[in-house]
This record gives structure tokens, C-alpha cells and sequence, in this order.
């Protein structure tokens, strides 16, 4: 993605709605400042931990050192232990008797020692047969120095050997005494050397450490320098921008945030220049928008007054068949608190009315037609003739009905009346008819009868269709 | 962050590394300037006292606050009989004087040894008085400066050529009178240190018969004083042998500045020294050999009667730890 694209996917991003561009900077929205400094703790608690962690290494280093020392010690002085017995083995001297006494405390106060300070279970039974072995030795030459105290042995009476063979013997000591003393040398040079090389490592990993961490420190402290002097910058260039001069354009340096963040209000600035120039405009279609809303709520009255004027009643409900609207006609046939209530709430005897109108609610474009009988305000039944059609939203999904009705119970009754006048004269007719037919047979017999029957019946008919016209012209009165 | 914390993060970071700096240097406190103590020191001007020597040529003694008088002798022996006549605090001598300094029952202190050597001892003979090898000593004139090593070299190198004391005339020289006696006739053989055995080898080079006797003795030389002195004077002991070690360090790190010095100041031949240098171990120390060596010599002098005393001493209350313990712990080496 190249960055004109990136910058792009980003323009798309901010025209978002206002709930999403929030999410969106309080997810990533830190400051830069306060992510400088969670740096630096972070830093700092890492250095914490690096520290403790060496200091941790090296106190288990010593303590494994030590007792390196320890056993090293061991075995020097059970070394010097043995050259004393023979020393002493050869030259009775009571010198070498006080060392080899000496040296048999010191390493039982070693031994005692190592028992203490090892705590594996390996050493502790190595030491416990080092202890038994000690405490043999420990006892047992004492008795051959006793003997030998004992039996009060001269110098000339013990030596074995000749002066010469002696004089060799005693270099052999010296030599083993200097054997001795180099492999302790040896052994105190390499643990020596073996240990400043580990000090000079974590020496080496200190100042590493250190360096490094002064580096971050460093580091954040010239970043945030740096980046409070850009933003100090921006600011700046804000602030001109902020009082109303949108020629100023801000400096982008680098290619970092603060560089698109520059670049974003420079758009933005260019946006906003765009947008001042057209408040005219802006202002006109308000003023316009105004003028529009005037005559509709004009439009709005007259509607009002209109349906409001129409003798026939007009009902609204929602899909739930409950009155949302009503015109004056409809308050003064339900009354003024129909609104809210369902329209079965005023249905008079069971009907159908609600499987006519389904249609309706189900989207039809048709105007349905029902009759109803409908409970008046003042409780009389009255029949109702409604024509129903579906009301819709601007997606198109219905959203209720709109009804008009008019009350026909008169009209219905009229028209009962003359179905029944009807029937009435049909049959009369009929009977008439009937007679008619018998009299004609008798007026063929009777030609002067006919003649007036006949006339008769055009007088009848014709008072027939004047009581029609009576009854329509009565009931178009009505309907007036 | 602002320009006034960003100073105070440096201010910190400096403060942080003068503070490691610091501690890294470490810091030691400044000594104070007191007056130098003095002692006087009775030394000997053969080559087996070179520390010693190196020591006063380069002031080490001075630097560590002593105020060295140096008191010039032959040989050790008589640097000994120096500090036991109470003419000198300290005196630089090989082990055997100090042997039968302790047999007499002087109050003598080792401080420590501070150099050693296996071919400084050895027996010049003339060939033309039938020399050749060593079993031709039987029947000559020895000549040897009594109560010294050579002594007890001569003693050791007899014993190893199964060649009785008796059967030898035993002449007892001072190092001085050798050549001398040597050239004379007064005497077929010598046995001695260095730089007379150097100066007798160049002398009859070829006309001579050198003999050595590596594995029969290793020389000591030590520094002692009087049991009372190191006593009373603790740090001056110290003092002492912080100057030897600077002295030894100098020697082992600057060997021909070492030579050239020490050529100097006892007025010997520098070229001696360059040959003979390597038969030397410089080194401050208290071993256990040199533990053996006195009980060695005492059994020596005992055996034939060279000493009033009869039963072998105790040689460790006759050495000094505190004070090579105190300056440098890892050179004490002796069992105690």
C-alpha cells in the first residue's frame, strides 16, 4: 500500500460517524508524551528486574564459590595432614606432632563446617563417611603417638636409615612440603583466575547494562525533547490557523506522525477555506430551507383544517390496529380520548374486521372496504363504512393505516325499508299478477273490465315510481 | 518534557556515572604525612640479598615511611650478629646463621624469606691438586666460612659422596680470604656463595672444578630481627616488607633495571649478575621448606656437635607470621 493510499484509507476512516472516529482514538489515541514516559518506567522496571536478577546470579555464584573454597580447603589441609604423619613417622619431632594435632581440629572444624553449608543429599552422606573416616584417623595415630612417647625411643635408636639416606629423606619432605604448596598455589591461581574472569563478565554485563540504559534514558529524553519542540510548532501553526487565517499552512518535517498529523491539518485547513467560501450559499439554502418549512407547516394547518372539515371521519393506527391520529369528525364520533386505544376497544359484536383489513398491514396497495359496527362516544351502535389503506414509510415498509369512515346506519335502514317495499310489492305484484291472469281470462270474457284494470295498473306503477323518487330524494337529504 | 527536567536527567546520569566511576577507582584514603621511622637495616652485600638491595636503590623503604639506615656487610652471618648486638633492627641472612643463632638461644625473629636459590652454594677445586670429580675431595683442604651455608653445603655434598667430615681438613674462611687462600694453596677447595664462587669460577675457569649440588640444599635468605623488635615495632614490619615487595615486583617486571641497580649499589660486576640471575627465586614468602631446612641444618649441627644444644627447637616460635600475613596473606605458606 503506498502512502498516498495509506493516507487515503485513513480519510475513509475519519468520515466515519463520530461514535466510531472516538473508538477509534481512544483505542490508539495515547500521547506521545505519556507513551515516552511509559517507556522510560518501563525501562527502569526492566533495569530493576536485570538487577535483582544479577544480584540474585551473583549471590549464588559466591555462595557456590565459597564453597568451592571450602573443599579445596578440605583437601589442602588433609594433604598436610598426611605429610605431617610422615614427617612425623620418620623424625619424631614434636613440632610436626603439634601440627598434625593442629591440623586434625582445623579439619574437623571444616568438615563441621562443609556438614553445615552443603545441603544436598549426595554431599551430606559423602561428608557423613569423611566424618567417620576423619574420626578413625583421628583415634588411631594417637595411639602410635602415645606408644611411641611411651617407649621414650632415642634419636640414634629410631633412624633406620643413614645419615645420608636421611639427609635425602628430608629433601624428599621439602620437596613434597613444596609439591604441596604449588598445587595449592595452582588450585588458589586458577580459582583466582576463574573468578575474576566471572567478575570481569559481570563487570562486563553491568556496564553493558548500564549503557544501555542510560542509552533508552537518553534516548526517550531527546525523543520527547524533540517532539515537544515539533509540537510546540504545531501549536503555533495552529493557533494562526485558529484565529482565521486559513492561508497558513503548517511545515511538515520528517515522516513520522507529527508529519501526518501536519499534513492532516493543512487538509483540514484547505477543507475549511473550502467551507467558508460557500456559507453564502449555505446561509441562502437555510433561508430557503425556512421558507419551505413555513409553508409546510402551512400546508400543515390547511391539512389539518381540511381533514378536519370533512364530515367523514379519519382514523390513523399503527400496526398494531392502535389510534395514533384522529380528526375532529372521529373525536366527536369515539370521543377525545380515542387516541391510544385499539380499534377493536369500540368494535360492537364479533366480526371480521381485523382478517378484511389484513391486507392492509401486509403491504397492499388496495383500498380495502369493511363495514363495521362501531361503538358511538354516547354508546349507540352504529354502522360504519370504512375504506382502509396502507401507510408506509419512506423505505416502503408499512407502518400502520389510514381509514376514512362514514356512519351509514340510516342509509342502511332506508335501504332495508325499501328491499322490504320491495319484497312487499314484488309479491303484491306477483298476487296482483296471479289475479291479473285469472281476471284476464275473465276480462276476455269481460273486454270492458279489462280495459279499466289496466288502466288502473298504470296508475299503479306510477305512484310506485313517485314514492321511489320521494324515498332517493330522502335519502340523498340525508346524505347531505 | 521540558528543557529544565531534560538537564535534570543528565545532571542524574552524570551523578550516576561519577558515582560508579568512583566507587570503580575506589578510594582510598590519603595517607598521612608523618615523620619516616627509622630503621636501620644491616644487610649483606652478596647477591643473595638483591630485594634488599633493590629496596634501597630505589627508595621503596622511604616511600613506605621508613627511614632505612643501611648497614653494609660481607655476608649474612655477620648482618645477624649486627641486629643481636643491637647495632641494627634488621638484618638479611641465609638460614643456616639464623639455625645456630636459635640453638644459641638468641631471641631471633624470621620475618620472612626473600629469596632463594638451589645453585648459589658450590665447591671450586683446583684440578691441578688432583680434583677432578667429587669423590677427589677425600683427603683435601676445604676451605668454608664456619657457621654459614657453605658450611653446611660442604657437609650435605660430603654426605652425598659418602665422604666422612674427618676425612676432609676443614679451613675456615671468611668469603674475602678465599681467593686469596685458594691461590695460595692454603687450601685445594672452597666452598661458597656467590659473587665469590662467581669471581673463583672466572678467576681459575678451566684450572677448576666446580661442583653443585642441586638437590642437596636450597639456600634461604631471610630478613629477621630480635623477637623483641618485631614486637614493638608491628608496622614497621609491615613497612619493611611492603618496600621488599614493591622490590620484588620491580625485579620480576624490570629484571635489567633491576641488575643494573643493584650493580650500583653493592659496586659488583653488572655482568655477574646478568649470568647469575636466573638462579634466583625472588620471592617473598614463609614456607614450610624453609621450616625443614632449619630442622635439617639443626640435625646437622647437632649430630656433630656444632651446637651446645641437644634437642631440636621449635621453629615456629621463632618466625614472625603477623607481619607478611598483614601485607601479603597468600605468601604465608607455613603450617601453623
Amino acid at each position: 500500500m503506498t502512502k498516498l493510499e495509506r493516507r487515503k484509507t485513513r480519510y475513509e476512516i475519519r468520515r466515519l460517524p463520530d461514535a466510531s472516529l472516538d473508538t477509534r482514538y481512544g483505542e490508539k489515541g495515547m500521547k506521545i508524551n505519556k507513551r515516552l514516559k511509559l517507556s522510560a518506567w518501563f525501562s527502569l522496571t526492566s533495569l530493576l528486574f536485570i538487577l535483582f536478577s544479577l544480584a540474585w546470579a551473583l549471590w549464588t555464584a559466591r555462595q557456590a564459590n565459597d564453597n568451592l573454597l571450602l573443599v579445596h580447603e578440605i583437601e589442602r589441609t588433609a594433604f598436610e595432614r598426611i605429610i605431617l604423619r610422615d614427617n612425623w613417622l620418620f623424625y619424631p619431632e614434636e613440632r610436626a606432632k603439634t601440627q598434625w594435632y593442629a591440623k586434625t581440629e582445623y579439619l574437623r572444624t571444616l568438615l563441621d563446617s562443609a556438614t553445615d553449608r552443603f545441603t544436598a543429599s549426595a554431599a551430606k552422606a559423602l561428608l557423613q563417611d569423611a566424618k567417620e573416616n576423619f574420626a578413625a584417623t583421628a583415634s588411631l595415630f594417637p595411639m602410635i603417638l602415645e606408644s611411641h612417647k611411651q617407649n621414650a625411643l632415642t634419636a640414634q635408636k629410631k633412624l633406620a636409615y643413614t645419615e645420608a639416606q636421611a639427609r635425602i629423606i628430608s629433601q624428599v619432605f621439602l620437596k613434597a612440603y613444596s609439591l604441596n604448596d604449588n598445587i595449592s598455589k595452582l588450585h588458589e591461581l586458577a580459582r583466582k583466575e576463574e573468578l575474576a574472569a566471572r567478575n570481569k563478565g559481570v563487570a562486563l554485563v553491568i556496564i553493558f547494562i548500564i549503557i544501555g540504559v542510560t542509552a533508552m534514558v537518553v534516548n526517550s529524553t531527546l525523543i520527547s525533547d524533540i517532539v515537544t519542540k515539533r509540537i510546540k510548532e504545531l501549536l503555533a501553526g495552529i493557533a494562526i490557523i485558529g484565529v482565521g487565517n486559513l492561508e497558513h499552512r503548517l511545515s511538515i518535517k520528517g515522516n513520522d506522525e507529527l508529519a501526518d498529523l501536519a499534513q492532516e491539518i493543512n487538509e483540514m485547513t484547505q477543507k475549511l477555506k473550502q467551507s467558508y467560501t460557500s456559507v453564502k450559499n449555505l446561509e441562502k439554502e437555510i433561508t430557503e430551507r425556512e421558507k419551505i418549512e413555513k409553508k409546510i407547516i402551512k400546508l400543515s394547518a390547511r391539512q389539518q383544517a381540511l381533514l378536519s372539515a370533512i364530515p367523514d371521519i379519519i382514523m390513523e393506527v399503527d400496526n398494531n390496529k392502535i389510534y395514533t391520529w384522529v380528526n375532529e369528525p372521529g373525536k366527536q364520533f369515539f370521543g377525545n380520548d380515542v387516541i391510544g386505544k385499539e380499534a377493536a376497544f369500540f368494535f360492537e359484536g364479533k366480526q371480521d374486521t381485523y382478517a378484511k383489513v389484513a391486507a392492509v398491514f401486509e403491504g397492499a396497495e388496495d383500498t380495502i372496504y369493511v363495514e363495521s359496527w362501531q361503538r358511538r362516544q354516547d354508546g349507540e351502535k352504529r354502522l360504519l363504512s370504512w375504506w382502509c389503506r396502507a401507510l408506509k414509510d419512506e423505505k416502503g415498509n408499512v407502518i400502520g393505516a389510514l381509514s376514512t369512515a362514514r356512519d351509514i346506519t340510516e342509509q342502511k335502514i332506508a335501504q332495508e325499508e325499501i328491499r322490504k317495499l320491495n319484497e312487499e310489492l314484488e309479491q303484491r305484484v306477483a298476487q296482483r299478477t296471479a289475479e291479473l291472469m285469472t281476471k284476464t281470462a275473465e276480462l276476455e270474457r269481460i273486454n270492458k273490465v279489462f280495459v279499466e284494470r289496466e288502466l288502473r295498473m298504470r296508475e299503479l306503477k306510477k305512484r310506485i315510481e313517485e314514492l321511489e323518487k320521494i324515498s332517493e330524494a330522502h335519502i340523498s337529504d340525508k346524505d347531505k | 518534557m521540558n528543557t529544565v527536567s531534560t538537564r535534570s536527567v543528565f545532571f542524574l546520569l552524570l551523578t550516576i556515572c561519577a558515582v560508579i566511576g568512583f566507587i570503580t577507582a575506589g578510594c582510598k584514603p590519603q595517607k598521612q604525612a608523618a615523620p619516616p621511622e627509622s630503621i636501620t637495616i644491616a644487610y649483606s652485600t652478596a647477591t643473595s640479598d638483591i630485594l634488599s638491595h633493590i629496596a634501597f636503590a630505589n627508595n621503596f623503604y622511604l616511600a613506605e615511611g621508613l627511614e632505612a639506615i643501611p648497614q653494609p656487610h660481607d655476608f649474612g652471618k655477620l648482618a645477624l650478629q649486627s641486629v643481636l648486638n643491637g647495632k641494627a633492627n634488621i638484618a638479611t641472612v641465609a638460614d643456616t646463621p639464623i639455625m645456630f643463632a636459635v640453638m644459641e638461644g638468641r631471641p631471633v625473629a624470621i620475618i620472612a624469606r626473600i629469596q632463594s636459590s638451589e645453585k648459589n652454594e658450590a665447591i671450586v677445586a683446583r684440578k691441578d691438586r688432583g680434583i677432578v670429580k667429587p669423590r677427589d675431595l677425600k683427603g683435601k683442604k676445604i676451605g668454608v666460612t664456619r657457621g654459614t651455608t657453605s658450611d653446611f653445603f660442604l657437609y650435605a655434598f660430603l654426605l652425598d659422596q659418602n665422604i666422612e667430615r674427618k676425612q676432609v681438613k676443614v679451613v675456615h674462611l671468611t668469603p674475602a680470604q678465599m681467593p686469596a687462600a685458594l691461590k695460595a694453596g692454603k687450601v685445594d677447595a672452597v666452598s661458597t656463595w656467590n659473587p665469590t664462587l662467581f669471581q673463583l669460577q672466572k678467576e681459575w675457569n678451566a684450572k677448576a672444578s666446580l661442583f653443585y649440588g642441586e638437590h642437596l640444599y636450597a639456600e634461604s635468605f631471610c630478613i629477621v630481627a630480635t623477637q623483641e623488635y618485631v614486637k614493638k615495632n608491628p608496622e614497621a614490619i609491615k613497612k619493611l616488607l611492603r618496600a621488599l615487595i614493591k622490590a620484588e615486583k620491580f625485579a620480576r617486571e624490570y629484571p635489567e633495571d633491576s641488575r643494573r641497580l643493584v650493580a650500583d649499589f653493592i659496586k659488583a660486576d653488572k655482568a655477574s649478575l646478568d649470568e647469575l640471575w636466573e638462579i634466583f627465586d625472588f620471592r617473598i614468602t614463609l614456607t614450610q621448606g624453609l621450616l625443614l631446612s632449619l630442622e635439617d641444618q639443626t640435625r646437622w649441627a647437632i649430630r656433630h656437635g656444632l651446637t651446645a644444644r641437644r634437642d631440636m627447637p621449635n621453629y615456629l616460635d621463632y618466625i614472625y607470621f603477623d607481619g607478611l600475613k598483614a601485607v601479603k596473606p597468600e605468601a604465608v605458606r607455613i603450617i601453623h
